[in-house]
């Protein structure tokens, strides 16, 4: 506990999360007061991944792989400022925190198809997935505000992603923006609590009130409604979050389990991750939430993650 | 439409005079603003119409010539026949952070605006004069030439003992 300034951690907070983690509360708080080692995704586009990782390792650089994602590196040494360097400007790496490139191994889109990242600034994972498609297909990256929609923008340039289209919409009224138009996968990233980011900053943690994550669990239910329906018959969504709050995880993945929607465990290699609740707080969840994927902090030393695969059925009916 | 098209034309006719590029690679297209180019998928046209942004800007129209940017010669430059420089891996931190470069006569290529590369890097375009190539990275792409390196590992050892860093 005295590893987190004073005030950072509420009652409300301790008592929450002391019930989610158990026995791994104080295991869990100790990964949270430590930064995670930062992490690279190299550009496969741009540059062989194998000459490029010697490139920057005959430069003193000392690269890990992550076992989950075969561009991913964690930075063991490296320069201060990895956003600063001639390799980053060139658009060969993208600075990607290594369980944040969970989601689209996840989602696994492919070459020509239509992908919808709904949430998508500021385009780690939409670059991500843009190169996963070989820069063929196209991937519709959504933002809600401007601000963050011209970062995406901008990192979509310097990756040099041609396949993508920047929309600035509330994700939440898309489908009618969209009419007709439907998607082969659908990435909902939704904005969060963000109590995985706190490795990063305390900020997530000072804000953090139960009272916030009610009010935005509603958002991300609207959002991953809408991306949903956005979905094709047969088509594969992933939503996710980089959080733990299961008013935040379980609970939206739930309202989509009744409007119809399957949940499939994910295939992601070397990740350990424990199943989704099926229980809270003496309440009895679908069991079929066992297959999404909770990523703890101190399972794969990174961010905490939530990330559920679902499946829009072919016989799907209704608006949906 | 049609004045786009014409846009689209006169730029590819800069790309292909200048640079040998004869055709945009296949499953591409070209859109054109004013003076402006960007590069996009095929399958991006069922978007464009609620689109803010499509694809990656490519090339602009200069006073000088036809300029890339960097994915643009990322994009166009595996096309280019002529007016291509290579550049040593020791130039391209200083090209990086905003320098010109010091080439003497390049055999072949003639002074205008012309494709930088470092082996499979492309690194944008510039104005070669003869001499040397005159650098247009953009400011928001230029980076910093040097920066000590840290040792994360060792970072977050002393973080977990408590200690700063």
């Amino acid at each position: 506990m005295e590893r987190f300034p004073e005030g950072v951690l509420k009652p409300a907070f301790q008592e929450r999360y002391r019930k989610l983690m158990g026995s791994e509360y104080e295991l869990f708080l100790r990964f949270m007061a430590t930064r995670p080692i930062p992490s690279i995704r190299l550009n496969p586009m741009k540059a062989d991944p194998h000459r490029l990782r010697k490139r920057l390792e005959s430069r003193g650089w000392r690269l890990e792989q992550i076992p989950w994602y075969d561009f991913g590196f964690w930075v063991l040494r490296g320069p201060e400022r990895l956003g600063a360097t001639p390799e980053h400007q060139l658009g060969l790496y993208y600075v990607q925190e290594a369980a944040s490139m969970v989601p689209p191994v996840a989602l696994d889109p492919q070459p020509r198809e239509r992908v919808l990242d709904l949430a998508a600034a500021p385009g780690s994972k939409t670059t991500q997935m843009a190169e996963m498609m070989g820069w063929r297909g196209v991937i519709l990256a959504n933002d809600s505000n401007l601000g963050r929609a011209n970062a995406l923008s901008a990192n979509i340039q310097r990756m040099g992603c041609p396949n993508v289209v920047v929309t600035v919409r509330d994700g939440r009224i898309l489908p009618k923006v969209l009419s007709s138009r439907r998607f082969d996968r659908v990435l909902v990233d939704a904005p969060c609590s963000a109590v995985g980011e706190a490795r990063r900053s305390w900020g997530a943690l000072k804000r953090w009130s139960l009272r916030a994550v009610r009010r935005i669990s509603r958002l991300q239910k609207s959002l991953a409604l809408a991306g949903y329906r956005l979905l094709k018959k047969g088509g594969l969504m992933v939503y996710s979050t980089c959080t733990l709050d299961p008013e935040e995880n379980e609970f939206v993945v739930l309202s989509l389990l009744r409007e119809g929607a399957e949940l499939v465990r994910p295939e992601i290699l070397n990740l350990k991750a424990r199943p989704g609740l099926t229980r809270w707080e003496d309440r009895e969840l679908d069991p079929a939430l066992s297959r999404a994927l909770r990523i703890y902090p101190q399972d794969n030393d990174t961010q905490a993650f939530f990330v559920a695969l679902i499946k829009k059925p072919l016989d799907a009916g209704g608006e949906c | 439409m049609e004045a786009r098209l014409g846009r689209e034309e006169r730029i590819t006719a800069l790309l292909r005079e200048r640079f040998g590029i004869d055709e945009i690679p296949e499953g591409y297209v070209l859109l054109s603003s004013a003076r402006k180019a960007r590069l996009v998928s095929t399958e991006t046209l069922d978007f464009l119409d609620v689109a803010s942004v499509a694809g990656v800007y490519v090339a602009k129209e200069t006073p000088f010539g036809p300029h890339l940017s960097i994915e643009g010669s990322r994009l166009l430059g595996p096309l280019a026949t002529k007016n291509v420089v290579e550049v040593d891996p020791e130039d391209v931190d200083a090209w990086m952070s905003g320098s010109d470069i010091e080439k003497g006569e390049v055999p072949g290529v003639e002074p205008g605006p012309v494709i930088v590369k470092s082996g499979e890097i492309y690194l944008g375009s510039g104005y070669y004069d003869g001499r040397r190539i005159r650098n247009m990275v953009s400011r928001a792409r230029r980076s910093e030439q040097s920066q000590p390196l840290i040792d994360y590992t060792l970072r977050r050892e002393k973080e977990e003992r408590g200690e700063e860093f």
